[in-house]
């Protein structure tokens, strides 16, 4: 609720300076009425066409179902007469006018990213999906890969922490798994980048992407960053600041909840019931929480912030002529943690520049540098550097209430009966010592095309791309040491160290590669006939090393370096690693008249990961197009715009596999001492194989794009299927464990994902109002169709362990139907437990009931079924929602996912208390969602009781804004002035968050640094 | 002219890079193969693997170590060390736990994450929960021995034959590990090829006795080979040996007490009792009349108690046949998690006291003067005790290796007298007879209601047996702040069990005598009274309080085929309750304490469990192989029961 009223009020702010604003537009003098009809090239009427008075934008028309239109305007106007799908035109006011619109050529001719270079629309034959800058950066963002969501149909995305820096969603197309994120030509990571930055992203989903060959297998997702254009240099600054919170968190139990599940405990471990741990008066002073012996801590609030601040700020400037163009970026973020002050932060700094020059008729050279540096800023504990779920459930959850928060000394640190000591400590960097990092990304790009004299459309292009990153980490744990005070005997005593002794360990990664591409391309028209075509050659080196040193026990940590730790613990490592790749790249593209199409692509990728001989892999794909609405038998129909049928087959590979596993060989491994001397134990890497190489893909689709009455109802569908054929896999699931190897991996096992794509919306202006919709949905789940295992004669191991022909994702386990609600119905139960040795001596009220799912008497490993369908959606869909009325804008963007479910673990037995427990009847209640505390060991078994699905729809992104009209700001100097409030997630609806868990998070329960919604308040301005 | 410039400009280009040969690469983390062959220090280094893969602490532990890829078998320290890598991973503090909780020396603690291990003890090893497995971790290991084993055969480093006979002994221990565990499993001495015949790839089992004998063959033909007296860290010959007077004890007893089954997969004939029995006494006796090593007396000085820790606690003492060394910080780290496991103080997050012995183990431990120590349980409870009452006159080796309220060690709070001491009463007993049980204010009159070792139990929702482990605790550890600190050597082979082993295998031949002073050997260096006479059971009581928590109680119990009763009967603890009316008569004028604080003693009865006793279930006596691994291979028959 609170966070409706804040957000409320920022809209009332945003909507009062609007109004203030448009208050000021003064009446113009000496008016008349301009009549006249609009009609196209075709002498057809334009239906909703758009006339404004051209410096009074409030003054508007449309015009009617016959192409006309009245005004009335200052006798000396400008009408700017637009229609989507046609070209804007200006005319004088008159009292008669005849407007002819000329089609938009670009409306269909809209220029999409593809592989090495851009195709339009219309000639499209792959499957691919792009979204530009303006729906990247509706409301701002931190971390860029929460854009994606529900943008682009048949990227599933998942954003499993909230942990600044540390919150990627993990993206991946189709469910095909980790994709290739290619920015500007080269391999990289979209998290590294502003979204201010981002020109265009598009994902290959289909055939497209063998163009990238041995990496392309799982999808590609392509990143373009801005460049400079043919205009006057335009400065525009981006300047926001952001309120973040928990989306769902579950608060943890009161001293008086822990009180009574420990007597639960204690009375179903069969403890004497007049010596329960605690009595009624305990349990109500407790509940009051105002006896010091009787404490109820709040832990929680005392840590945690409602609020964490954020900020975003970016500037850039671009401009060009056509011999020049340049671009300049600089971007800033911080992002603070949810902890309260001196918790830690996430910084971020992105910088850009690039130009390219013409310096001859012939010769165009460029470069392009992007440097980025990040911060994090954690305190030290637990597990924040991956993603604070264990520190989060450490610090909130694990803490004691019945412990007071600070003691009479306020030298010495409360204990919270935790890991980590007491919260207040573990989240203060000051105190428990800090995760920092620094990241410095670099990377530069230079390039040069020359247009070849004498052939026309041939250009010859080399581009050398150098990227460089050293990220270093400086880790000082400090040691707490935490107290218990016992009022009635004034004593304190000593509970418990932190985890470690104090140390300091310092990492530095450094990591490089340069890419250099070298290639030829032909693009020219021959009457209606239009061919393209593209040869390149690739080549790739990285290289990788680290190195860290470590110290222990230090005595002061006033300054905090290596010296002041003890000498005797030093330890120190360092590693490294070298890949190179070289590709031969090439494609042809074929259309007539726009109407059929043909495209090629053939890459051949050798790496050193693979043996001589087994290096050089081949990736064709060929796709092909019919853009029906072209043909003859079609003109008629004017109102279609395009039907376009698709179809491909490509193919593709993966090589994530480790590096010289054709090799084999000894590494460093464990230690073992011989009296003085300790060695480094060298360990077999396991046997070579040298047969291993890359999986092939190959993914087939079909599709269909339509649009119609100028794009009043656009849409594409797609179809597809991709096979994953020699997945590498371990062939020790059918050779024997008696061999003894770490089998080499080979290329074993085969997948088939199949699934659909649906993407439906509409565009039109009507009057002032600009509307664009558009939904999508897709679906896809994954069999195997080959896995390597040992044959089962057994018809229940067949049902249940034999993947092949199954779903990738099952998850196993028991049919259960709530609790036992009453001793009785234990008693009556006509079934036991074959691992209980058929005895339900053990079994009480409040354990799980299972259910004999093959109805044979006992349950059994036999009675497992099919309970989950894995942690990653299988559907996904998204809103967009564009709107513009006047200045006003709206923007927003829903996604849901569906088809995955989780399995809840607020089990019974958990050391860390949840209050959620406590909203059942303790433990007979036939809606309990966790068993009886300390029950029967059955409770610990694998059942659908725990499983929830976790369906979701989320106001994943939402904006509003105001754009001041120019002829005000223009007075300021400032040609576009737009503020705006917005956020992510504002909303969701999900079954499982009632249980502290959100949707999209891995955990089991709802304990990892949550997910943040924010609100935010900004303000565009262009000069 | 200026385009032709160009044209040749981009041309250069092209040939300088386009050859740009990046895909030789040469890995900068591993040696090859032949290196390592070729390097006395990189073989010994290989070695040095072997010896952290092979089962000497881990045996017993999780069945998440059983796995060969990617990253097989025990851990001890990382780099990336955290809370659940040093606690949870460490399976050297494992291993030995695991073993000790499963028989009936001791209950798990039924704190963190193994709390699930507790229903094998309650409900038996069931077929496919892997509980306990040593079977894919055992033929990797099997696998690389047999690889070094061959590669020294034609190795003209000086050591090569050294090597081999190190790594053929770590082969027959691994053995040992599995054939204990499952009767007759494949014998697998060469490295099998990946092209080879199906017979090979696919092996059925040996009997039982030939992989006994196997085992013991090998010992006795390595003893000759390996080194008399290296550190105690490598194979020696006397390791070789005690092996086999180990294992030729097993064998003997599985012939003499069980049943043969799957035409002797599982079981050995009653008939080779004897011989094996007689393997075993020669090899104890080559020990004891060659190896110049003996009981440890070292410490005698500072008492038997001191010299009975001191066994554990001083490295390479003239006891220690074999260890695995550990060592401190400082040109490298080789530690184990024990003090954390197993110390008493009072801890911060749920660690410490993962042991608890029950109370009918400490009945084992007689009286020095040889009485039963078994006490009449209404005699207990009728009366308030100092600890001195109780266990002062108890075997020293009680004393030394366990510890329990008032127990000394350094920096323990040990209220309400003095510091120094573990404090581990719950409640107070009243003069009035009432209990004053306030364990939240924790407060009566200005005393503390439980003691500060009872931190995790006051409440009673956790049960304590009144008893933790001290062998190998190193005085003045703690579980306050580091895991993985113990640097305390695991004794692999001491010379206590070669007696043991002689006592016991003299005793079933029929040579009495030998086994009496075996025995009084032991009891003496103990500080107990000698044994008169010499029965089975003196014998086996005997194994189980000197080489109580050292991981031999469980398999004693299997191949003495007794482990049907004596693992399926409940346990139980004691609590100790502060008497009021000492505390308050022994302040003297000056306000100082002038006796020592007396207790009163209640049972906790079914202390594993109110509603379910321990079972140990009949099949256990061969672990299952699992329907997993006889999948894969039709040959290999699963064992009885299962």
């Amino acid at each position: 609720m609170k966070k409706i009223c804040i957000f409320l009020s920022m809209m009332a702010i945003c909507f009062f300076m609007a109004g203030n604003l448009t208050g000021l537009a003064a009446e113009p003098q000496g008016r008349i009425t301009a009549k006249g009809t609009v009609i196209d090239t075709d002498n057809l009427p334009v239906i909703g066409a758009y006339i404004v008075e051209k410096g009074n934008d409030r003054n508007v028309t449309v015009t009617d179902a016959s192409g006309k239109f009245s005004i009335i305007v200052a006798d000396n106007a400008t009408l700017v007469i637009s229609c989507i799908g046609y070209v804007t035109q200006q005319v004088k006011a008159a009292a008669s006018l005849n407007v002819v619109l000329s089609t938009d050529k670009e409306f269909l001719e809209e220029a999409v990213v593809v592989g090495y270079g851009t195709q339009r629309v219309a000639t499209l034959t792959g499957s691919v999906a792009q979204i530009n800058s303006g729906k990247i950066t509706v409301a701002p963002v931190v971390n860029t890969t929460h854009v994606l969501a529900g943008q682009l149909p048949g990227l599933v995305s998942k954003q499993t922490s909230g942990l600044p820096g540390q919150d990627n969603a993990a993206l991946n197309i189709r469910g095909f798994g980790s994709p290739l994120v290619i920015v500007d030509g080269v391999e990289g990571s979209i998290q590294s980048l502003d979204a201010g930055q981002i020109e265009s992203i598009t994902i290959l989903k289909d055939g497209s992407g063998s163009i990238y060959g041995a990496r392309a297998g799982n999808g590609v997702i392509l990143v373009t960053t801005k460049t400079g254009s043919n205009q006057k240099t335009t400065v525009s600054v981006n300047s926001s600041v952001t309120l973040q919170s928990n989306i769902v968190t579950t608060l943890p139990a009161t001293s008086a909840q822990r009180a009574q599940y420990q007597n639960d405990v204690y009375l179903n471990k069969g403890g004497n019931p007049s010596r329960v741990p605690y009595t009624e008066e305990d349990l109500a002073a407790y509940a009051l929480g105002e006896d010091p012996a009787y404490l109820n801590s709040d832990w929680y609030h005392e840590v945690i912030r409602q609020y964490a601040p954020q900020q975003n700020h970016n500037v850039s400037i671009s401009g060009g002529t056509d011999r020049i163009k340049y671009y300049g970026y600089f971007g800033y973020n911080r992002q603070e943690l949810q902890f309260k002050p001196n918790s830690g932060y996430y910084d971020r700094f992105n910088f850009q520049t690039n130009f390219s020059a013409k310096a001859t008729d012939y010769l165009t050279v460029g470069m392009n540098m992007q440097y980025m540096k990040d911060c994090k800023n954690y305190p030290s504990g637990g597990d924040l550097y991956q993603d604070g779920v264990n520190f989060w459930q450490g610090i909130i959850y694990s803490a004691d209430p019945r412990y007071p928060l600070y003691l009479p000394d306020e030298s010495l640190l409360s204990y919270a009966n935790m890991q980590n000591g007491s919260p207040i400590w573990a989240v203060n960097i000051a105190n428990s010592g800090y995760y920092q990092t620094n990241g410095n990304h670099f990377k530069v790009t230079g390039f040069a095309e020359l247009e070849i004299p004498y052939i026309p459309g041939l250009k010859a292009k080399a581009n050398i791309m150098y990227n460089y990153g050293a990220n270093d980490l400086k880790w000082m744990h400090k040691r707490g040491q935490f107290y218990t005070y016992n009022a009635g005997t004034d004593k304190y005593s000593f509970a418990g160290g932190s985890v470690e002794p104090s140390s300091l360990s310092m990492h530095n990664n450094l990591s490089s590669t340069i890419v250099q591409q070298y290639s030829l391309n032909y693009d020219r028209d021959f009457d209606l006939h239009h061919v393209s075509a593209l040869a390149m050659y690739e080549a790739t080196l990285s290289q990788y090393r680290n190195y860290w040193t470590k110290r222990q026990d230090f005595n002061s940590t006033i300054i905090e370096e290596m010296a002041s730790g003890d000498e005797e613990t030093a330890q120190n490592g360092s590693g490294s690693s070298n890949y190179g790749r070289n590709s031969f790249i090439g494609r042809l593209n074929y259309s007539y008249a726009d109407r059929y199409m043909v495209e090629t692509t053939l890459r051949a990728d050798a790496s050193s990961r693979f043996a001589k001989g087994y290096r050089w892999g081949y990736f064709p794909s060929v796709s092909v197009g019919w853009n029906i609405a072209k043909e003859e038998f079609m003109s008629e129909a004017t109102w279609l715009d395009m039907l376009k049928l698709r179809a491909s087959m490509g193919t593709a590979g993966y090589d994530a596999v480790a590096d010289f596993n054709f090799l084999t060989g000894y590494r460093y491994d464990m230690t073992y001492t011989f009296g003085d001397t300790m060695f480094t134990g060298l360990a077999s890497t396991g046997l070579p194989n040298e047969l291993l190489t890359w999986e092939t893909m190959r993914i087939y689709n079909v599709g269909l794009d339509f649009s119609m009455f100028r794009r009043k109802l656009y849409g594409e569908v797609d179809l597809f299927q991709r096979d994953r054929i020699g997945i590498p896999g371990y062939r020790s699931q059918s050779l024997p464990t008696t061999f003894g190897a770490t089998l080499p991996q080979e290329n074993l096992n085969a997948t088939r994902t199949r699934g659909f794509e649906v993407m439906l919306g509409s565009t039109n202006q009507i009057g002032d109002f600009y509307y664009d919709i558009s939904a999508n949905v897709s679906y896809n789940r994954t069999r195997w169709t080959y896995y390597d295992q040992a044959e089962e004669t057994d018809p229940d191991r067949i049902r249940l362990y034999q993947n092949t022909g199954k779903y990738t994702d099952r998850q196993l386990g028991y049919i259960t139907e709530g609790v036992f609600a009453s001793d009785e119905e234990v008693a009556a139960w006509p079934l036991s437990f074959d691992d209980l040795n058929n005895d339900n001596s053990t079994l009480r009220a409040g354990d799980i009931k299972f259910v004999d799912s093959n109805n044979d008497g006992v349950i059994n490993w036999r009675d497992l079924q099919e309970i989950g369908k894995g942690s990653t959606p299988h559907w996904m869909g998204g809103l967009t929602i564009n709107l513009g009325w006047r200045g006003f804008d709206l923007q927003a963007l829903f996604q849901g996912a569906w088809g995955y479910t989780i399995g809840l673990s607020y089990d019974s037995n958990t050391s860390t208390y949840c209050n959620l427990y406590f909203d059942q009847n303790h433990n007979a209640d036939p809606n309990a969602i966790v068993a009886r505390p300390a029950g029967a060991t059955i409770n610990w078994w694998t059942t659908d009781f725990y499983t929830r699905d976790c369906a979701y729809v989320r106001l994943k992104n939402f904006a509003v804004g105001y754009t001041i009209p120019e002829r005000i700001t223009k007075r300021i100097g400032v040609s576009k002035f737009r503020i705006y409030a917005g956020g992510m997630n504002l909303f969701t609806l999900s079954n499982i968050s009632k249980y502290g868990v959100d949707p999209e998070s891995t955990g089991t329960v709802g304990y990892s640094y949550p997910q943040q919604y924010t609100m935010s308040l900004g303000c565009n301005i262009v000069l | 002219m200026k385009k032709i410039f160009y044209a040749f400009c981009l041309a250069a280009l092209f040939t300088a890079v386009s050859c740009a040969d990046y895909l030789e690469q040469t890995p900068t983390n591993q040696y090859t193969d032949a290196q390592v062959w070729q390097d006395e220090y990189l073989v010994e280094s290989h070695l040095a693997e072997l010896y952290a893969m092979s089962v000497f602490m881990i045996n017993d532990a999780l069945a998440s170590y059983d796995g060969p890829s990617p990253s097989p078998l025990n851990v001890d320290f990382g780099t990336g060390a955290g809370w659940s890598f040093n606690l949870g991973v460490s399976a050297q503090g494992e291993g030995p736990i695991h073993a000790t909780t499963i028989a009936d020396e001791g209950k798990y603690s039924e704190r963190g994450a193994q709390t699930n291990y507790h229903s094998y003890k309650l409900y038996g090893i069931q077929k496919n929960s892997g509980f306990m497995r040593w079977w894919s971790n055992g033929y990797y290991l099997n696998r690389q021995l047999n690889h070094m084993i061959e590669s020294m055969e034609t190795s003209t480093l000086g050591k090569a034959k050294a090597f081999q006979a190190e790594a053929r002994f770590l082969r027959a221990f691994n053995y040992f590990a599995m054939v204990k565990r499952y009767g007759g499993v494949p014998l697998i001495t060469k490295e099998t090829p990946l092209d080879a015949p199906e017979a090979d790839v696919y092996p059925p089992r040996n009997t039982e006795k030939e992989c006994w004998d196997y085992i013991i063959n090998e010992c006795l033909e390595i003893a000759d080979l390996l080194e008399e007296n290296p550190t105690t860290a490598h194979a020696s010959k006397w390791a070789a040996l005690a092996l086999a007077s180990r294992a030729a004890l097993y064998a003997g007893s599985i012939a003499k007490y069980g049943n043969v089954d799957l035409d002797g997969l599982v079981g050995i004939d009653a008939g080779e009792a004897e011989g094996y029995f007689k393997k075993s006494i020669e090899a104890c006796e080559e020990i004891m009349t060659k190896s110049g090593k003996g009981l440890y007396k070292g410490s005698m000085g500072k008492g038997a108690v001191k010299n009975l820790e001191d066994v554990f606690l001083v490295k390479n003492n003239n006891e220690v046949l074999m260890s695995k060394h550990h060592q401190g910080i400082g040109g490298g780290i080789n530690l184990w998690s024990w003090d954390i496991c197993m110390s008493p103080k009072p801890n911060a997050w749920s660690v410490g006291q993962y042991v608890h012995p029950y109370y009918e183990f400490v009945e084992n431990f007689d009286f020095v003067d040889g009485s039963s120590g078994k006490i009449d349980r209404n005699t207990l409870t009728s009366k308030a005790w100092t600890m001195d009452e109780l266990w002062g006159n108890r075997d020293p080796r009680l004393r030394a290796w366990t510890w329990t309220n008032r127990y000394h060690w350094a920096n323990a709070a040990g209220f309400p007298w003095g510091n120094d001491t573990v404090s581990m009463y719950r409640g107070i007993r009243l003069p009035d007879g009432s209990d004053y049980y306030d364990l939240t204010k924790n407060v009566y009159k200005g005393v503390q209601c439980w003691g500060d070792q009872m931190q995790e139990f006051a409440t009673g929702t956790l049960y304590h047996t009144g008893f933790g482990v001290a062998k190998y605790l190193e005085p003045g550890s703690d579980c306050m702040t580091w895991f993985v600190y113990s640097t305390t050597d695991y004794i692999i082979f001491r010379y206590a069990e070669v007696l043991l082993n002689y006592a016991e295998a003299c005793f079933e031949t029929g040579h009495k005598g030998e086994a009496l002073d075996a025995i009084n050997q032991i009891r003496s260096r103990a500080g107990i009274a000698d044994l008169k006479n010499i029965t089975i059971d003196a014998i086996r009581k005997e194994r189980l309080c000197e080489l109580c928590f050292e991981n031999h109680r469980y398999w004693d119990l299997r191949r003495w085929r007794i482990a049907e009763t004596e693992l399926s009967k409940p346990h139980s603890g004691i609590t100790y309750l502060l008497d009021w009316a000492s505390y308050e008569s022994s302040l003297d004028a000056d306000g100082n304490r002038t006796a020592e604080p007396r207790f009163w003693i209640e049972f906790e009865d079914h202390i594993d469990s109110k509603t379910q006793d321990p079972t140990f279930l009949s099949n256990n006596y061969y672990l299952p192989i699992g329907d997993g691994t006889t999948a894969v291979n039709p040959n290999l028959i699963e064992n009885p029961g299962y």
